[in-house]
């Protein structure tokens, strides 16, 4: 019943949302949507297509993220053109680079960009805020609004809300059986991205009555943690999840991190509550691999995992050079990890099944 | 990781005799005597790395060296690590050992041979390390590994991608301050600001003399090498902030001004001249040799010599270095790499640009395409991206190479002649 919710999506919105209200990309989730709804548009997150790039490889090596080749390619064909604007973030080297082809030749053509420090410390929180103040100004100039410390605070409660929900709902997982698969998981997430958020909210809300009050009905295979580079879709969850695994945790942007932390209420200056909450998001891209082992290994521990599957897109460096540091990390610490390097789109399923399955079967 | 002190003895007279060896080796052109200081400058600082009770701090390209030198401790540039490992052949034990332990072979192989190296304990210990945001998305990561493996302190830099807006230079220079005050700290010394004054006054010299040193290379016929300028990369050498450098920048003028009164030229006849963009195979000379030696095609510039900071304020050394790095054409949208690049064609007259390309380099490949296509909206030059491996030879295949360099080099022919094909 409660996914009904999910596909109810562009009728619920109206109903929240007013109609004229535009909506403006965005692609890491560095990038506070507070901002996008400060400046009274709706944030979106653009989670890629998944098919094949032709186009895009004419401005952008083929030794390239894959997830940013895709995203170019929709933006040249002219799959975001219902956007207002888009906000690419200097999140990696392939995300820079597709801030300046995105300029030269996709659409939407308002391309704002947000520089990201790599470091959660004063000085880089300092810089943040003043990249996020220089995006503000440059939003305000081509949207023709103005984002005011008040539009901030609001929107800091919204997003507040829906991220305490989702921790709720994640937390659902942490049972031996529980209510809601992976898959699912990653699907209400997404959905949560690219809606309004108010209707969100009140929707998890329905979604927690309903799932708090259910048997578990998950199997009882190994209980796995996914980590790694951005999937754009939960076709690798749902193959894990096909094999008898499940997936009670995840450690990616289109998972557990998006609400991994609150903003402060009512901070006097909003702008650097969330420069430090936006910073404070433990993701590979950060300089702090201490912070990040800490975060993997207690999440590990809450969700009582047996193994670490670490999926890695090709060409994604952030992550190709973390693999074995992690991994070893994991090791130490008693659990399995099995490595997937993929596509942005699984090409090669026979061969990434036969190696989660014995995978599994090794953990069982 | 334990080591123990004969092991680094042992360690620096290896790397002795290699670099002897590399020193003595077979060139196809008679060196200049600044540039055999230059190799010898490179090799002692090394040494001295490995030496007991050095202080060693890894850096990473864009840290400035000035600010290590300034507290009286040495530089390791692990990158140039890699390319010297490369040049005295033992970089693929260093490749093989990275890619036993999981880095991926889809990446830069600068960063992994240093990896590898790191495993195999054959670096000098670092007593701090500082990282930039800047060139790409490896260095900081690895040097973040690299700090917990060691257990040394880890200071990593966030060079602002808008390089131009007003907020930028304060935003760096503070943290450049900060990074210097606990570097000393790590040291255990107090922070010297007169010392890094001098410090600046020296760079500042130096940045004198290679900017001349530059200016005398738009000669036609170029007195010097590609194959033997490149390797100064005087853009982001450590020995930035040295004595050494200001003599051998001093040398290096002398020796130019002298090869042009005589009219030496590099390459004679010189028949094209090309600029060459990224940095270079460091295992051998053979692409430049076989473009200056056999197809008279000089490489009359290379962008890592490229010199775009003002000259800096002893008064202001944070600030001063910050500007210095924001002058970076790398940092920021394309568009700036492509106007220096529209630049250097104009003032060294060039007739073709090599891109070079490595496979695992994100940070250069990708801006390939976008800076060719820029260039082409305003200037009618033949760009020509490579694909060429900097640091694994096992990688490098003489014949594909010098067919596509073939390839090229007939397009330049072709358009002196008059017909105009596209590259
Ligand atoms: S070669 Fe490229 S990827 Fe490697 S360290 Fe340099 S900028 Fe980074």
């Amino acid at each position: 019943m409660w996914k009904e919710y999910l596909k109810e999506d562009s009728r619920g919105v109206l109903q929240y949302a007013p109609v004229d209200r535009g909506k403006i990309g965005y692609l890491s989730i560095h990038v506070p949507e507070e901002i996008i709804l400060g400046a009274g548009r709706l944030p979106y997150r653009l989670l890629g297509r998944g098919k094949p790039v032709k186009r895009a490889s004419a401005y952008l090596p083929k030794t390239f993220d894959p997830s940013v080749l895709d995203s170019l390619e929709g933006a040249i064909e002219g799959e975001y053109g219902f956007l207002e604007g888009v906000i690419v973030a200097n999140v990696s080297d392939a995300h820079r680079r597709l801030y300046d082809a995105w300029r030269l030749c996709g659409t939407p053509k308002n391309v704002f960009f947000l520089d990201v420090p790599k470091g959660a410390d004063a000085l880089r929180v300092k810089t943040f805020s003043l990249a996020l103040s220089a995006l503000m100004r440059e939003m305000e100039t081509a949207l023709d609004v103005r984002i005011s410390p008040e539009g901030l605070r609001e929107a800091i409660g919204l997003c507040n809300e829906t991220r305490v929900l989702l921790q709720r709902l994640a937390g659902l997982r942490r049972q031996k059986r529980p209510p809601l698969s992976g898959h699912d998981f990653f699907d209400v997430v997404s959905w949560a991205q690219r809606n309004d958020k108010s209707y969100v909210n009140q929707k998890l809300r329905l979604i927690l009555q309903e799932l708090e009050m259910a048997r578990g009905n998950g199997t009882v295979g190994p209980r796995l943690m996914l980590t790694g580079s951005p999937l754009g879709s939960p076709e690798l969850i749902s193959l894990i999840e096909r094999l008898g695994a499940q997936v009670v945790c995840e450690d990616l942007c289109t998972g557990m991190q998006y609400f991994s932390d609150l903003v402060e209420k009512d901070s006097p200056e909003p702008l650097n509550a969330l420069a430090r909450r936006y910073l404070d998001i433990p993701t590979a891209r950060m300089a702090d691999t201490r912070a990040r082992w800490g975060y993997l290994h207690k999440m590990a521990e809450e969700y009582d995992v047996d193994g670490v599957v670490y999926f890695t897109l090709k060409f994604d460096d952030i992550y190709l050079f973390e693999y074995p540091f992690i991994r070893n990390k994991f090791q130490k610490a008693g659990y399995r990890v099995l490595l997937i390097e993929a596509e942005n789109f699984l090409t090669n399923v026979g061969q990434i099944e036969t190696r989660v399955q014995a995978f599994t079967e090794m953990l069982g | 990781m334990t080591i123990v002190e004969d092991q680094r003895k042992r360690q620096r007279e290896f790397f002795t005799l290699q670099f002897q060896k590399r020193l003595k080796r077979p060139r196809g052109y008679s060196p200049l005597k600044s540039s055999q200081a230059r190799e010898r400058a490179m090799f002692r600082l090394l040494l001295e790395s490995f030496r007991e009770g050095s202080s060693v701090v890894w850096k990473s390209t864009f840290v400035p060296s000035e600010i290590i030198y300034s507290l009286g401790a040495i530089p390791l540039y692990v990158e140039s690590f890699s390319a010297v490992a490369s040049a005295v052949d033992i970089c693929p034990p260093m490749l093989d050992t990275s890619e036993r332990c999981g880095y991926s072979r889809d990446s830069c192989t600068f960063l992994r041979a240093v990896l590898g190296a790191s495993h195999k304990d054959i670096l000098p210990r670092p007593d701090a390390l500082v990282s930039t945001s800047y060139y790409c998305d490896g260095d900081p990561k690895i040097f973040d590994i690299f700090a917990e493996e060691y257990k040394k302190p880890h200071f990593y830099l966030h060079v602002p991608y808008a390089a131009e807006a007003g907020w930028a230079i304060e935003a760096l220079a503070e943290q450049l301050e900060e990074v210097t005050i606990e570097l000393a700290k790590v040291m255990g010394k107090p922070f010297d600001k007169e010392r890094l004054s001098e410090i600046i006054q020296s760079s500042n010299e130096a940045r004198r003399y290679l900017l001349r040193a530059n200016e005398l290379r738009r000669h036609v016929p170029s007195p010097m090498l590609g194959c033997e300028a490149i390797d100064y990369i005087a853009s982001i050498t450590q020995l930035w902030g040295s004595p050494e450098l200001v003599r051998i920048s001093r040398l290096l003028c002398e020796e130019l001004e002298e090869r042009i009164e005589k009219g030496v030229a590099a390459v004679d006849p010189e028949q094209f001249r090309l600029l060459w963009c990224h940095l270079r195979p460091y295992y051998n000379d053979e692409v430049f040799n076989y473009l200056e030696g056999h197809h008279k095609a000089v490489v009359a510039f290379e962008s890592v010599n490229l010199i775009t900071w003002k000259e800096m304020d002893p008064e202001k050394p944070f600030r001063s270095l910050a500007e210095k790095l924001l002058a970076n054409p790398a940092i920021g949208p394309y568009e700036r790499m492509t106007r220096e690049v529209a630049r250097m064609i104009r003032d060294y007259q060039i007739d073709g640009v090599v891109w070079m390309s490595p496979w695992g380099c994100r940070h250069f490949n990708s801006m390939a395409q976008l800076v060719k296509d820029g260039l082409r909206r305003e200037l009618d030059v033949p760009f020509y991206i490579l694909d060429l491996e900097c640091i694994d030879k096992r990688n490098y295949s003489k014949e594909q190479v010098r067919t596509r360099l073939d390839a090229f080099i007939e397009v330049l022919g072709g358009r002196k002649e008059g017909c105009t094909p596209q590259v």
